[in-house]
């Protein structure tokens, strides 16, 4: 089975929202939505004695996806390669998602007037065309990297092994998409 | 999260619609409430479709109403099944209950109060989401379910000593306090919910409803309003009946009125547990929505990241 | 020149790509690939544009989609330096381009200063109009009266072009921008040794220690991040210098974070340290520097030379002791044969009879450091005295001065010396910003020096290298060695002393740390009228009083091309005070800005991708991004009737009759591309088209060439052609256009400044002599900054937390993207980082907007609390303003979060390149008005600036100006 998704390694990123910005250009997203955003981890400590990271989120392409099953349309639907993705023409604008996602990565659209959800589609139009997602591609700290998790020779599968690793708050929904961070102690949930 | 104005609006008024259905099924298994279940099956039938019309405000798409039914396993498309049948279930009914065809009256009338307990079970379920821990729980279906025969009994309720028969005062004034028992049990549930949801965090602790930005909302809004108010509304309505001459006051649940039923008139008795009723019912409705937004308000994500 | 690159053309610059893969050294193939792909799946009008970027210092380089003319997307090159990344400031090249606040015609002012009030007019009536105005101010004031500005040097081409116009002209001040930015490291180690190390340069690809003053990874060319995440990876440790726990400083193994203005001391620890540990590079100092030189204490106070001991003494002999024979040696700089020692005895040691002494030794010190007597007197050698400077500067103090954990810094140091000969530096501008920037850079490169870092693997590449092609400032260097030099620029070079802004300063007090105790006391800087490197005269405060005072005169006219004093100047309120005394103002720019608001005339600049460039490496890179030439080539033409910079500059040269020596930028860039004949064929173009299809050209480092042998041994150091061993001193004493203070002046205090002899002897200075005629004095001293806690005590009743400025954003550059709605959108507003505890103290929140005041003036910006920053610190944003206020509403909201209206410009300055001070001291409390009206507040403000749709483009022709959003959203 192929799984894809991406690793980030916190240790290379450095906070200076390209992925954001790359995100708005390749997917067209309106001002005020963010498919992708970077977070600020700390610094926690006391000065001068800290530690900082930072934290890309976007949608987590879970393995059991919240946004899926309360989804009344479909519109919400998880490919066979893992990619979660939102069918526009489908969605109703219910908005359910946006509540059951646990990550707070969905947006109901009323900027461009359009009524659906939108959200992070891993690029799946370029990773169609066998390429990366425009984050990945451009990271300028190449902390990201895409691949299918199942395949143990994938650039994901190579930095899971490598790094100590963390998901996002898991609820059940098994968020697929893997931080590696060793030079800070992890603040998020697990 | 933001309150989301339809859907609150919506769970209000099927929570109350419900609540009537339940009222007219427990009249029909009694054969009781005849004379009311035409207007109320039908209030309950208009508060339903207000409701679900506020509900769809909530979309962006309308137009494609339809396409809920799409995942039959999810809890918005099983809240629109079971909003369709009772509506279908009470339209029927309140079509029936205009003629006297006896048995098929009451086979519609049960259906529909079933529909009634089930609905706001069904609504409130689908926001039992583990993302939002404070929603993830039975305890808010069943709120959803005991508010709603609170408001349900006591509007009902209401409505049979503005308008129904004497006879079936006594009855509509029991479930009116059933319902307020209900409705009270269910929102201190609820509450003792908040209080323990695994994930804790400080916005959704009970901290914010006793003492920090929601205390106000929840003290007045939910305790005093909510909670405070109907019961005590409840006790004057079943004095003021029990003081109505004739009555024999014991057999409204003990209350000792003999002092004071001295001399009012049966009229204005009447009339006072009327109006204690109806207030009852606007608190119970403030009550509900000032729950509802505080539900809102700790409806934070586990992991709220982007917005 | 059009570039028009059909699909077909796109192929074939990739295929020439590929064929330069062994130029470029890395995977041409994939290049050719890329363009094949892109060019297979693209419709005929869709053309996919190699190109660079030019929004930073990092010009990373990418690929600009173009569909039927109208730039749609920006991708990352992965075949060179940049490895395929962009930062966000490169995908919203798109928002600038077609931003709506972009002048596209030229404009005249038609209501007052201020008023935003303008009117299209013709390029003609333009340029006619400016050369008679600035024609009868030159005749009527003098030439000089003129000012003319430039921004940052990002496109040194276009700067070259701009210096050598307004040079011509005779103009000789400018606001300057070079003296809070790099000008300080480059002018100082340019002096020292002939070339620039202390952005530039530093092997990270072989590192094992990077030493990181003061730099954010995200401040420019982010790629230099990758080189310093696989050092560590490779197991170099990393040590971050930094009052902020910035993002450096978070990634380092080490995080020093220092009192602001107080690098110095801990400078001065390392060196010392150094100098006393056995890793001390002495035979780089006995015989590549200046240390063994006598100095001449009690006389002139410079460098000892024969004609100072005896009356028929040789001016070019350096005189030391050979410890191999016990004799007086001397060391022949004469290598320009001037002085009768040249020829086989330049650069050479001779004995007193002037033969070659093979195998001299000179020493270092002299007996227990006090002094050798020759012919009756005592001399010290300079080693003798940078010894004696240095040693009290020890760990503990350092320590004290720094408010540092004497722990961290002897680890810190300890790891540069044990990683030393393959550690590297560098830094970032802030430590520029201060009075004592030549001082600094001055010890910094000592560090590195006596480290042993010199042109080692993992240390510091010391010089630009003849890799590929000539470098940008043969623009004016070839004319001039052809005597093309015009009249007036001469004359007026000539009598600089009488034409310069600059010369009633240089007599300034300042706080220096007396070596001995550690004491602060106030000396006096005698400089004696200074003149800043590089342009004829003039820094921001010196050119904002003759504007705005008539002081040393008063300046009539100005030439402003893409610049932003009133942000970038300290006292933004008097730099408006001045623009609006100027009879006759014109601004080249792209976007209308505070400034522009108060010209007379707008030219509209064409943006950096729309037009021709050939992109050199600047600041911060190591290898391979310092040795890359690079394309930047337009997505399409200017828009409206922009112009190229440099193409402005060429045809307002034609009106106003100066000779420019290069017929257009074409013969520049061809010159420039094809290099001197002695490159090597494949990192020559034969021009600049045939560079255009190669895209990039990447050349060799000389230490790889010379079998690992550093530059000064092999010659290459040398910018003569002699190839000797030694540096490049050929920019140190009098020059023209660079003039410092003059030998025979007389200081205020009676002093009469000696005549001095040139020092042009190959030598790297350590104690440096030109520093000395600068006023800096010798040696690097601690000086402590104007404004602080320790400088002003008075002060901290009033103002008790230090005031720090400055530090970068990923979303900006200085003044630039405050109309970008994708920047703005993930910065929204300027931000004030203060502490948690000193937040709580003062009742300030998270986002609380917060008046921030020094003694001179106050400003608003939103509060982020963070432990990143000391209790006792605040830091603010630079460089902001708010496009979508209106002209008349401050200029754009020039002083409302503008955090260099905090400080006064009344000096002191660095006494070399004139850099002022921009730190001090303030008070902060909650702004109770909140934000400034009329900003965006909310991403759907920022509608305002969204690109404008060809439709619009067309339908605009700005008749009136440009259509400035000015309506408020509060």
């Amino acid at each position: 089975m192929t799984r894809h998704t991406m690793a980030i390694d916190l240790d290379s990123c450095i906070g200076c929202h390209s992925c954001a910005v790359v995100c708005k250009q390749e997917n067209n997203v309106g001002l005020g939505t963010f498919y992708s955003k970077v977070l600020t981890v700390g610094p926690s400590g006391t000065y001068p004695d800290l530690e900082m990271y930072y934290l890309p989120v976007a949608c987590q392409h879970c393995e059991n996806p919240q946004c899926v099953s309360v989804c009344p349309t479909g519109a919400s639907y998880k490919r066979d390669d893992g990619i979660v993705l939102v069918d526009h023409s489908k969605c109703v604008g219910c908005q359910y998602c946006v509540m059951a996602c646990p990550y707070g990565v969905r947006t109901y659209d009323e900027a461009k007037d359009k009524g659906v959800i939108e959200k992070c589609t891993l690029c799946a139009h370029l990773v169609d065309d066998g390429k990366e997602p425009a984050c990945v591609r451009h990271c300028p700290g190449q902390a990201r990297v895409f691949g299918d998790a199942d395949d143990p020779e994938s650039k994901v599968s190579k930095l899971v092994a490598a790094k100590k690793t963390h998901k996002l708050t898991d609820v059940g929904n098994k968020p697929s998409v893997t931080f590696g961070l060793d030079k800070c102690e992890w603040k998020g949930g697990e | 999260m933001a309150v989301q104005w339809p859907l609150l609006i919506f769970s209000v008024l099927l929570g109350a619609s419900s609540g009537v259905l339940v009222f007219l099924g427990i009249g029909e298994i009694r054969g009781t409430f005849k004379k009311v279940r035409f207007p109320l099956a039908l209030i309950a039938l208009v508060l339903l479709a207000v409701g679900g019309c506020a509900s769809a405000l909530h979309l962006g798409h309308i137009d494609r109403a339809l396409y809920i039914l799409g995942n039959v396993g999810s809890g918005l498309s099983k809240e629109l099944f079971a909003v369709g049948f009772t509506g279908l279930m009470t339209l029927i009914y309140v079509i029936l209950s205009r003629k006297d065809y006896p048995t098929p009256t009451k086979v519609f009338g049960i259906l529909a109060a079933l529909g009634g307990l089930v609905l706001p079970l069904v609504a409130g379920a689908s926001y039992m989401m583990p993302a939002r821990p404070a929603w993830d729980s039975f305890t808010l279906p069943l709120m959803y379910l005991g508010t709603g025969l609170g408001m349900g009994f006591v509007l009902a309720a209401a409505f049979v000593f503005a308008k129904g028969d004497e006879a079936d005062e006594k009855l509509a004034l029991k479930l009116a306090g059933i319902g307020i028992v209900c409705s009270v049990a269910v929102m201190l549930i609820y509450v003792v919910w908040i209080a323990v949801a695994p994930y804790p965090d400080a916005t959704r602790s009970i901290a914010r409803l006793a003492g920090g930005d929601l205390a106000v909302a929840f003290w007045l809004g939910v305790v005093v309003v909510g909670i405070g108010c109907p019961i005590a509304l409840t006790v004057l309505a079943r004095q003021s009946f029990a003081a109505k001459p004739g009555e024999d006051a014991d057999a409204v649940g003990g209350v000792d009125a003999s002092g004071a039923a001295t001399a009012a008139p049966a009229a204005a008795a009447k009339l006072s547990t009327v109006n204690a009723l109806w207030t009852s019912l606007a608190c119970l409705v403030v009550g509900n929505v000032v729950l509802r937004i505080i539900m809102y308000a700790v409806a934070t994500s586990v992991e709220q990241l982007i917005y | 020149m059009t570039l028009n690159l059909s699909r077909r053309a796109f192929i074939k610059a990739g295929a020439v790509a590929s064929a330069s893969a062994m130029v470029l050294g890395s995977a041409g193939q994939a290049l050719a690939d890329e363009a094949a792909d892109a060019a297979g799946n693209v419709a005929d009008d869709i053309q996919v544009i190699p190109s660079a970027c030019r929004q930073c210092y990092g010009r990373c380089a990418l690929f600009g989609t173009v569909e039927d003319g109208r730039l749609t997307k920006i991708e990352g090159n992965p075949d060179l330096f940049s490895e395929g990344t962009l930062c966000g400031r490169a995908f919203a090249i798109p928002q600038e381009l077609y931003n709506p606040t972009r002048v596209r015609y030229p404009q005249r002012r038609v209501g007052e200063k201020g008023s935003g009030q303008w009117k299209r007019i013709t390029w003609d009536e333009a340029y006619e109009e400016a050369a008679k105005r600035f024609t009868e101010i030159g005749e009527e004031y003098g030439w000089h009266t003129i000012a003319h500005q430039y921004g940052t040097g990002r496109d040194m081409l276009q700067f070259q072009a701009i210096n050598k116009l307004w040079l011509e002209l005779g103009s000789t001040a400018t606001f300057g921008v070079g003296n809070l930015c790099w000008v300080g490291s480059y002018f100082t180690s340019q002096r020292l040794y002939g070339d620039e190390t202390q952005y530039t340069g530093w092997d990270g690809n072989n590192t094992d220690c990077i030493l990181i003053w003061c730099r954010q990874e995200r401040s420019r060319g982010y790629y230099d991040w990758l080189t310093v995440k696989r050092a560590q990876e490779r197991g170099a440790q990393v040590i971050c210098v930094d009052p902020r726990f910035t993002c450096t400083a978070s990634k380092a193994d080490q995080w020093l974070p220092i009192r602001p203005g107080s690098d110095m001391a801990l400078v001065l620890a390392f060196i010392n340290e150094i100098i006393h540990s056995d890793k001390c590079a002495t035979d780089f100092a006995r015989y590549y520097t200046n240390a063994p030189f006598f100095i001449d204490e009690d006389g002139t106070g410079y460098q000892l030379r024969q004609s100072m001991m005896q009356e028929d003494g040789n001016v070019e002999l350096y005189p030391a002791w050979d410890e191999a024979h016990d004799q007086l040696i001397f060391w022949s700089g004469d290598w320009q044969d001037k002085n009768g020692v040249g020829g086989a005895r330049a650069f050479q040691w001779l004995d007193e009879a002037g033969n070659i002494v093979e195998g001299a030794v000179p020493a270092l010190t002299t007996p227990d450091g006090k002094g050798r007597e020759i012919n009756g007197k005592t001399y010290r050698t300079s080693w003798d005295i940078l010894v004696e400077h240095v040693t009290p500067w020890t760990v503990e103090r350092a320590a004290e001065f720094c408010e540092l954990d004497p722990e961290r810094i002897q680890k810190a140091i300890d790891t540069y010396i044990d990683a030393s000969p393959h550690a590297c530096f560098t830094r970032g501008q802030k430590v520029e910003f201060s009075i004592n920037t030549s001082g600094i850079s001055q010890a910094f490169t000592i560090m590195m020096a006596l480290a042993g870092n010199f042109d080692t693997k993992g240390g510091q590449n010391i010089g630009r290298e003849p890799a590929t092609g000539y470098d940008s400032f043969m623009f004016d260097v070839v004319p001039n060695q052809q005597g093309r030099m015009g009249a007036r620029r001469k004359q007026t070079a000539m009598n600089i002393k009488k034409l310069s802004v600059c010369q009633n300063t240089g007599y300034q007090t300042i706080l220096q740390a007396d070596d001995a105790t550690g004491e602060l006391r106030e000396v006096t800087q005698n400089s004696g009228g200074q003149v800043i490197y590089g342009q004829q005269g003039g820094f921001g405060a010196v050119t904002t009083k003759a504007m705005a005072q008539g002081d040393p005169f008063q300046i009539h006219g100005y030439w402003q091309q893409t610049s932003e004093p009133i942000l970038s100047i300290e006292d933004g309120k008097e730099t408006i005070d001045g623009l609006k005394n100027l009879d006759f103002f014109v601004n080249v720019d792209i976007f209308m800005t505070p400034s522009g608001e108060l010209a007379d005339i707008i030219l509209p600049a064409a943006h950096p991708n729309e037009v021709d460039r050939v992109e050199w490496a600047h600041s911060g890179h190591g290898y391979p991004t310092s040795h890359t030439y690079l394309i930047r080539q337009p997505f399409h033409a200017p828009l409206g009737e922009a112009k190229d910079d440099m193409d402005i500059c060429f045809e307002f040269a034609k009106y106003m009759d100066v000779d420019m020596f290069w017929k257009d930028k074409y013969e520049f860039f061809d010159y420039m591309v094809k290099g001197p004949a002695t490159l090597p064929p494949a990192l020559s173009c034969a021009s600049f088209e045939d560079f255009r299809n190669r895209i990039s050209v990447t050349g060799v480092q000389m230490t790889d060439v010379k079998g690992g042998k550093p530059k000064y041994e092999t010659g290459f150091m040398r910018k003569t052609s002699d190839f000797r061993p030694g540096f490049n001193t050929m920019y140190r004493g009098n020059k023209m256009g660079s003039v410092y203070r003059f030998p025979g002046t007389t200081t205020p205090d009676g002093k009469v400044i000696p005549a001095h002899p040139q020092s042009d002897n190959g030598k790297m200075e350590l104690w440096s002599e030109d520093l000395l005629l600068y006023g800096n004095g010798p040696l690097p001293m601690y000086i402590e900054p104007p404004i602080t806690k320790r400088s002003r005590e008075d002060l901290l009743e009033e103002y008790p937390y230090t005031l720090i400025t400055g530090g970068r954003s990923h979303a900006f550059f200085h003044t630039e993207y405050r109309n970008s709605p994708w920047m703005r959108e993930v910065h929204m507003f300027p931000t004030m980082d203060i502490n948690p505890a000193t937040a709580e103290k003062l009742g300030i929140k998270q986002d609380d907007w917060c008046w921030i005041e020094t003694y001179v003036d106050r400003i608003r910006q939103r509060a982020n609390l963070t432990e990143a920053i000391s209790p006792d610190t605040i830091h603010v944003e630079h460089d902001w303003w708010f496009p979508e206020r209106a002209a008349t509403d401050d200029l754009h909201g020039a002083l409302d979060a503008n955090c260099n209206i905090l400080f006064e410009n009344d000096g002191p300055y660095d006494p070399a390149v004139g850099t002022d001070n921009y730190g001090g001291l303030c008070k902060v409390y909650v702004a109770t008005e909140g934000a400034p009206d009329n900003i965006c507040m909310t991403a759907e403000d920022l509608r305002v600036f969204l690109p404008l749709t060809r439709e619009q483009l067309a339908a605009d022709t700005q008749d009136d100006g440009v259509d400035m959003p000015n309506k408020g959203r509060r």
